[in-house]
C-alpha cells in the first residue's frame, strides 16, 4: 500500500483515478490546485504524485518548482496539451513520468502504477 | 588768173622769155644750169615749168623726163618750133606735156597756158581734195583702230567682270551648299568632318579642332585622328575669343597641353552667337596651320562667310542633344517604373505611356491599351480628377487583376483647366491576395486558439467521463443493460475526444506547418466530420482509398482546400441533392473528385471561377479561401485543380497531386 497523491483541477478527474487506485488498495490523498498539493504533499509525504500541469492558481510546474529538493516521492506528469510537454520535459522538471490527457485507457494506469512503485 | 602761179622757166630764149612776162602772172624764175633746175624744182614746186631751151648739154627730153618723174610741175610747156608731130605726140604721151609752141603762137599762148593753168589748178584741187580725203581717211581709220581699242577694252572688262561675277556665284554656290549640308547635320562629330572637308583647298591647314561646351557643362574638344573624330574631355576650360585670334600662343599651348600632342600655329575662330552662360565657355573653332599671311587673309575672308551658319550648327546640334537626352532621359525614367502610367487628354486617348502601359496592346484609348476593354472602365477616376482638378485614386477590376489607379490632373496654366491627366496604376491583386491570406491565418489563428482553450475544458471532463465508464465497466456484479448503457458512454466520449483532437490540428494556431508526406484519404477523413451540419441530408457517396495514396502537402492547409470544396458542393445543392467524394490513382496520380447536383455553373463564370475576387456571392457570404486561394494551395504542392459543369446538372471539382511512394 502506497500514499498516492493526486493533484487535478477537474473533479471528475480525481475522482476517477481515486477510484481505481483506492481499488488497488492505495491511500489516495486529492487536491484541487497548487496550493492544496503544496500543503498536503508536505502533510502526507506522499509516494507518488499524480500532477496535472494546467490548473487555476498555480500550476503543476509551479508546484514541481516549489518543491524542489523537497520532492522525495516519483511525479507523473499530466497534461492535455500534447507537444507542449513530453517524458523529456517532464524528466527535467524533477518529474519521472509523463502521461498525455485524455488517457485513452485507465486501466493501464494499474500496471503503471504498479511498475513505478515496484521500481522503488 | 584767180591764184598767182609760180612759174620755171627752164633754159633762155629772149623772145619767149618777153614774150611769157608779158602774158603770164605770178613769180618767174629762170634757171639755166641743171644744178639750178633740180634745186628750184625741189624748192618751188612750180605750177609751170617752161622749156625754152636747152641748158647746159642737156637734151630737152631729159628734163622733161626729171620733171615728170617727180612730178614737178602741173603744166609742162615746151618752145619747139621745129618739132615735127611724131616728136610732139612722143612728149604728150610720155610725158604728159601740155603745150608745145612754135613762134607763131607764141604772141598767143597765153589763153592756152591759161587753159593749161585751169587745168593744172584743176588737178591741184583734186590733188587737195584726194589729200584731204585721204588724211580723213587716215583720221577716219585712226578712229576705228581707236574704236576697236575701247571695244577691246570693253570686252576685255565685261569678261572680267563676268568672271569676277561668277567666281561670286561660285562662292555663294559654295557657301550653300556647306550651310544645307551644314543644316543637315546631327552631330557635332560630322559636322567637324563636313567643315574639314569644306576647307580642303587650304592645304595648308592641319587639324580642325571644336571646343563645345555642352549643357550638361562637359567641355568637348572635337578633333580628327587616324580616319575618325574624337571627342576628348577637355580637363581645362578654354579661354573666351572676340571674333577672330590669330597666331596665338596661349591657344596653341592650350591645345598642345589638351590633347598631348604639338600643335603649330592656330587660328581661333569664336562661334560664340549667343549671349552664353557664364559657367561655360564659349564654341570656339580652331584650325592648326602653316599659312603665310596672304593666305590666312585669304582663309579668314573664306571661313568668315562661313562662320554663322557653324555656328548656328553647333548651337542647334547641342541644344537637339540637350533635348534628346532630357526626353530619352525622361522616358527611360518613365519606363523604369514598372507600374503603368500614362498621360491621357480628356476624352481617354492615350497622349505617352511608359512601355508597361502598352505591354499588352497599344491602342488609341486608355482603356484599349491597358483593360483591352471596350468602353471606360468602371470606377476610373480620370473622370472626378477632371471635374475636380484634384488628384483622385480609386480600385479599377480589369484583366483579372484589381488595379489601384490614381488620376492626376494636368492644369493647363493658361485656361486653369485640365488638359490631361496623369493615371498611375498599380496593380493591387497579389498586394490583395496576399491580405486575403493574411486575414484568413488570422481568422485560423483565432479559431485555433478559440479551439484549444475549448478543447482543453472539454478534455478534462471528457477523460474523467470516459475513465469513469471504464472504471464502472470493470466492477460486479453489473446488469447487461447497464453494461451496454455505460458501453455507449464510453464509445461516445471517445468520439468527442477525437473530434477535439482533429479540430486541434485542423484550426492549429501555430505559425507554420510543414509539407510533409500524407495520406489524403486521411486528410478528407479528418475533415469531413467539421461538415457534418453542411452536408445535412445529402444522399453521400464517399469512396476513399485506403491505402496508397500518400501526397506531398502541408495537410492542414489542404484539409482546408477540401473544406471548400465540400462546403461550395453543399452550397450548390439547396435543399436535396447527391454529394460524391470519389478518391482515385491513375498513373501515379492521385486524384480527389468532390461532385454535386447543384445549380451548376455557367460557362461564362466557369472561365473566371478561379480568379481572385471573383465569387457570384453576396457581399459578406463568401467564406473560407475562395477557389483562387485553393488553386494557389494546390499549386504550390505540383497539385491541379479543376472544373466541370453543367447547369442545373452539377459541378464537379477534381484536385490532383502526383503520388509519393512510401519508401
Amino acid at each position: 500500500m502506497a500514499k498516492i497523491l493526486i493533484v487535478d483541477d477537474e473533479d471528475i478527474i480525481r475522482r476517477a483515478l481515486a477510484r481505481i487506485f483506492t481499488s488497488e488498495k492505495h491511500q489516495v490523498i486529492e487536491a484541487a490546485d497548487g496550493e492544496q498539493a503544496i500543503a498536503q504533499w508536505r502533510e502526507v509525504q506522499p509516494d507518488l504524485v499524480f500532477l496535472d500541469v494546467l490548473m487555476p492558481g498555480r500550476t503543476g510546474v509551479q508546484v514541481l518548482e516549489e518543491m524542489e529538493g523537497n520532492i522525495h516521492c516519483k511525479v507523473v506528469l499530466m497534461s492535455a496539451y500534447t507537444g507542449e510537454y513530453n517524458l523529456e520535459t517532464a524528466k527535467a522538471l524533477g518529474a519521472q513520468y509523463f502521461i498525455p490527457k485524455p488517457f485513452d485507457d485507465i486501466q493501464s494506469l494499474k500496471s503503471l502504477v504498479e511498475e513505478i512503485l515496484d521500481g522503488e | 588768173m584767180n591764184k598767182s602761179s609760180s612759174i620755171l622757166i627752164v633754159g633762155h630764149s629772149n623772145r619767149v622769155e618777153s614774150s611769157i612776162f608779158e602774158q603770164l602772172s605770178g613769180s618767174k624764175l629762170i634757171v639755166t644750169t641743171m644744178d639750178d633746175f633740180l634745186d628750184e624744182l625741189k624748192s618751188q614746186n612750180p605750177d609751170i615749168i617752161f622749156f625754152c631751151g636747152p641748158i647746159s648739154d642737156i637734151e630737152d627730153e631729159e628734163l622733161v623726163k626729171i620733171a615728170h618723174t617727180q612730178q614737178r610741175g602741173r603744166i609742162t610747156i615746151c618752145y619747139r618750133p621745129q618739132w615735127e608731130d611724131g616728136a610732139i605726140i612722143h612728149f604728150k604721151n610720155n610725158y604728159g606735156t601740155n603745150v608745145f609752141l612754135d613762134d607763131e603762137s607764141l604772141d598767143d599762148f597765153g589763153p592756152i597756158v591759161e587753159k593749161g593753168l585751169q587745168l593744172a589748178r584743176y588737178y591741184h584741187e583734186r590733188e587737195g581734195l584726194f589729200k584731204k580725203l585721204k588724211s580723213q581717211n587716215l583720221e577716219l581709220e585712226a578712229l576705228t583702230v581707236n574704236l576697236e581699242n575701247v571695244v577691246e577694252e570693253r570686252t576685255k572688262n565685261t569678261l572680267d567682270q563676268k568672271q569676277e561675277v561668277e567666281e561670286g556665284v561660285n562662292k555663294i554656290r559654295g557657301v550653300i551648299r556647306f550651310v544645307k549640308e551644314l543644316s543637315s547635320q546631327v552631330a557635332l562629330e560630322e559636322t567637324l568632318l563636313l567643315i574639314r572637308n569644306d576647307l580642303k583647298r587650304f592645304h595648308k591647314i592641319n587639324q580642325c579642332i571644336l571646343a563645345v561646351s555642352d549643357y550638361n557643362l562637359n567641355n568637348s574638344l572635337y578633333y580628327y585622328r587616324r580616319g575618325s573624330v574624337v571627342d576628348h574631355q577637355a580637363q581645362m576650360r578654354w579661354s573666351d575669343i572676340q571674333m577672330i585670334r590669330i597666331n596665338s600662343l596661349d591657344d596653341q599651348k592650350y591645345l598642345a597641353d589638351e590633347l598631348g600632342m604639338p600643335i603649330g600655329q592656330v587660328i581661333s575662330v569664336s562661334l560664340g552667337g549667343a549671349e552664353p552662360a557664364k559657367d561655360t565657355p564659349m564654341p570656339v573653332l580652331y584650325f592648326e596651320h602653316s599659312m603665310t599671311f596672304d593666305e590666312i587673309d585669304e582663309f579668314v575672308d573664306y571661313i568668315s562667310f562661313r562662320l554663322q551658319a557653324i555656328s548656328i550648327t553647333v548651337d542647334r546640334i547641342l541644344l537637339q542633344n540637350e533635348v534628346r537626352n532630357v526626353s530619352y532621359m525622361w522616358e527611360r525614367t518613365f519606363d523604369s517604373i514598372d507600374n503603368p502610367v500614362a498621360i491621357i487628354n480628356r476624352d481617354f486617348q492615350v497622349l505617352r505611356a511608359n512601355q508597361e502601359f502598352f505591354s499588352r496592346s497599344k491602342s488609341k484609348y486608355c482603356f484599349e491599351s491597358i483593360a483591352e476593354a471596350d468602353e471606360v472602365c468602371q470606377n476610373c477616376p480620370v473622370e472626378k480628377a477632371v471635374r475636380t482638378n484634384v488628384h483622385q485614386g480609386d480600385t479599377v477590376l480589369f484583366q483579372n487583376k484589381s488595379y489601384e489607379v490614381h488620376s492626376y490632373p494636368i492644369i493647363d496654366r493658361a485656361s486653369q483647366a485640365v488638359s490631361a491627366v496623369v493615371n498611375h496604376y498599380i496593380d493591387m491583386t497579389e498586394a490583395n491576395e496576399l491580405q486575403g491570406l493574411l486575414v484568413q491565418n488570422e481568422k485560423m489563428s483565432a479559431i485555433g486558439h478559440l479551439a484549444g482553450h475549448i478543447a482543453h475544458e472539454l478534455n478534462n471532463p471528457l477523460t474523467g467521463i470516459r475513465s469513469l465508464a471504464q472504471l464502472v465497466l470493470e466492477e460486479e456484479p453489473l446488469s447487461e443493460t447497464m453494461r451496454s448503457d455505460l458501453t455507449e458512454v464510453e464509445k461516445a466520449s471517445a468520439r468527442c475526444q477525437n473530434i477535439i483532437k482533429n479540430l486541434l490540428e485542423f484550426s492549429s494556431d501555430k505559425e507554420t506547418s510543414e509539407e510533409q508526406v500524407a495520406s489524403l484519404s486521411e486528410i478528407v477523413e479528418k475533415t469531413l466530420p467539421f461538415l457534418k451540419t453542411a452536408m445535412g441530408d445529402f444522399r453521400r457517396d464517399i469512396r476513399l482509398l485506403e491505402d496508397g495514396d500518400e501526397i506531398r502537402c502541408e495537410p492542414q492547409l489542404l484539409q482546408q482546400v477540401i473544406f471548400n470544396l465540400i462546403n461550395n458542393a453543399c452550397q450548390a445543392m439547396q435543399g436535396s441533392g447527391e454529394l460524391s467524394i470519389v478518391e482515385s490513382i491513375e498513373d501515379d496520380v492521385v486524384k480527389l473528385s468532390v461532385k454535386d447536383s447543384g445549380s451548376g455553373i455557367d460557362s461564362a463564370n466557369l472561365e473566371r471561377i478561379f480568379e481572385p475576387f471573383y465569387t457570384t456571392k453576396e457581399k459578406g457570404q463568401g467564406t473560407g479561401l475562395g477557389l483562387s486561394m485553393c488553386k494557389r494551395i494546390v499549386e504550390s504542392y505540383h497539385g491541379k485543380i479543376y472544373v466541370k459543369s453543367e447547369l442545373n446538372v452539377g459541378s464537379e471539382f477534381v484536385i490532383e497531386f502526383p503520388k509519393v511512394n512510401k519508401v
